[in-house]
Parts: structure tokens; sequence; C-alpha cells
């Protein structure tokens, strides 16, 4: 019953995963089609509308009391974290796909993990081993062949 | 024409390159919300919606002007892009709470093969997707692997 159980989670825990993949790659296709007539700063507007709708319904439906109870600090983090993902972040991605393309541009920005590690190494003292230091030669190499092309 | 080409191409890997490193930022920022303050998947409607009203009055003279002269699929597309992003978020914090983040992550990783996929079958008339993109894409999603697991 327990294995049942285990297996049941492992694969929804599997099929939400690749919803997120899904979404976080289709994202980026519906926007470069959407955006030979609209500014990259209309664009990044309108998704975050849509964006907003979709994960405020799902975070109320799911947790309707932990909201009710939110510390007034949380929201000046929110608001920072706002700030840093969506006017700045999501606007220069949109900015990026629109140069580049859908798919150079999610090559390169899904580096994000090298730069979350940098800033562990450099702010949380953690040490480079042998998996960040390979893991940082192929991204740059990946990033490389993605931008110079003929 | 080249070199314009070459501009372009590298002020978008500029462009691609900060937005990496503020997702990075805000991945920080977002752990210490998450250890102090809420769970992630309220954390994360929150942030989208404060970022949606400071985003929307930096832009407010550009959107309220194109807005009106928009197109029902332009319309359509930017909505489906945010619905997707959002979905993908949603999916990425309901999974970590069914599950250990070694299944989500490598999972989650490979979203820029998705996206190449998808542009190739997608957007024929508006990009192209060489074999050299390809390659690219998933020797980075290989070192994103090494770096998650390494770090």
């Amino acid at each position: 019953m327990i294995i049942y159980g285990r297996k049941r989670r492992l694969i929804t825990g599997i099929l939400l995963s690749l919803m997120a993949a899904l979404g976080f790659g289709l994202s980026a296709v519906f926007i470069k089609a959407s955006m030979s007539s609209v500014s990259v700063k209309t664009a990044t507007v309108i998704s975050l509308i849509s964006s907003s709708a979709v994960t405020m319904v799902i975070a109320l439906s799911l947790h309707y009391e932990e909201i009710l109870s939110l510390a007034p600090m949380a929201f000046i983090w929110f608001l920072l974290a706002g700030l840093i993902t969506f006017l700045g972040g999501r606007f220069l991605n949109f900015h990026a796909i629109s140069l580049m393309g859908a798919s150079k541009a999610s090559a390169v920005v899904s580096s994000t993990p090298l730069f979350a590690a940098i800033l562990a190494v450099l702010f949380l003292g953690e040490t480079i081993g042998f998996m960040l230091g390979a893991g940082t030669l192929m991204i740059v190499v990946g990033i490389t062949l993605v931008v110079v092309q003929e | 024409m080249r070199e314009t080409v070459k501009k372009i191409t590298y002020y978008g890997l500029l462009f691609a390159v900060c937005a990496a490193f503020l997702y990075a930022l805000s991945a920080l920022v977002g752990k210490k919300i998450t250890n102090d303050f809420s769970s992630p998947m309220v954390a994360s409607a929150f942030s989208i919606l404060f970022g949606l009203i400071a985003t929307g009055s930096v832009f407010f003279s550009t959107v309220s002007r194109e807005a009106r002269n928009l197109s029902g699929r332009s319309w359509a597309l930017i909505g489906l892009s945010g619905c997707a992003s959002a979905l993908g978020v949603s999916g990425w914090y309901l999974a970590l709470n069914v599950t250990q983040v070694v299944v989500v992550a490598p999972i989650v990783a490979v979203y820029p093969l998705i996206t190449i996929l998808m542009a190739s079958l997608f957007l024929r008339g508006i990009e192209k997707v060489t074999k050299q993109t390809v390659a690219g894409g998933i020797i980075v999603v290989i070192g994103v692997l090494f770096v998650g697991f390494g770090t």
C-alpha cells in the first residue's frame, strides 16, 4: 500500500515536472510568434496579466488560510522578487527572444543555475567541485555553439 | 547587413545572460521568502502580481497605446505565453511538493529542448532552427544538470 502510494506520488511528480518543462518551453514559442505585431514592453505586461491570474487561482485554492495570515514584511519581499524577476528578468528575456529567436534565447537563459551557483560560491561560501566546473564549461561551450553561427 | 545581424545577436546574448543572472538573483530572494514568510506557490503568485503592478506602471503609456490596436491573435498568443509560464512555475512547485528535487530538476531542465522542438514545428517561417542550435541546446542542458547536481 505504502509502495503504491510512493509510486503514485512519483508518477504525479514526473507528470507535474513534464507540465513545468512544457510550460516553460511553450512560453517562449508563443511570445516569439506574437512579436511581429507588439513591442516587448506590451508583451511583458500582457503575459504577466495571464500569469498572475493562473497562479493566483492556484495559490488561493491551495493556500487560502496561509494567504490570510501573511506577515506585512512578506509583501516587501514579494515586491522585490517581482521587480527582479519580471520587470528585470522577464522583460530582458522577451527582448532576447525578439532579437535572437526563442530557441537560442531559451538555451542561454536556461543557464540560470550556473549564475545561482556563482552567487552561492561568492556569497554563501560554497566551493567549486568537479561537477560545477565541468557543468560551467559545458554551458559556455553550448552557448557559444548556439550564438556563434554562420 | 551581416554586421547588423551579428550586432543584434550579441545584444540578444547580452539580454539573455542578464535575464539568466536576474533569475538566479530572484532564486536567492525566493529562498529567503520561502524560508521566512510563505510557501513557494504563494510567493510565486504574489511576486507575479507585484511584478505586474510594477511593470504595468513603468510601461503604462506604451501598453495603453498599443493594447487598443492589438489583434485578437496577438492577445491570444501573449496570453497563452503567460499561462504557459504560470503553469511552468506552478508545475515546478507542485512537483516538488510530491517528489524529490532529484526527480524534478532534470525533467524541468530539458525545457530549452522543448522550446527548440516547438520552434522548429511552429515557428518555421519566423526562425530557423539549425543542427548547431540543437547541439548547443543539448550541451547546455547537460551542463545545467552537472551544475545542479554539483551544488
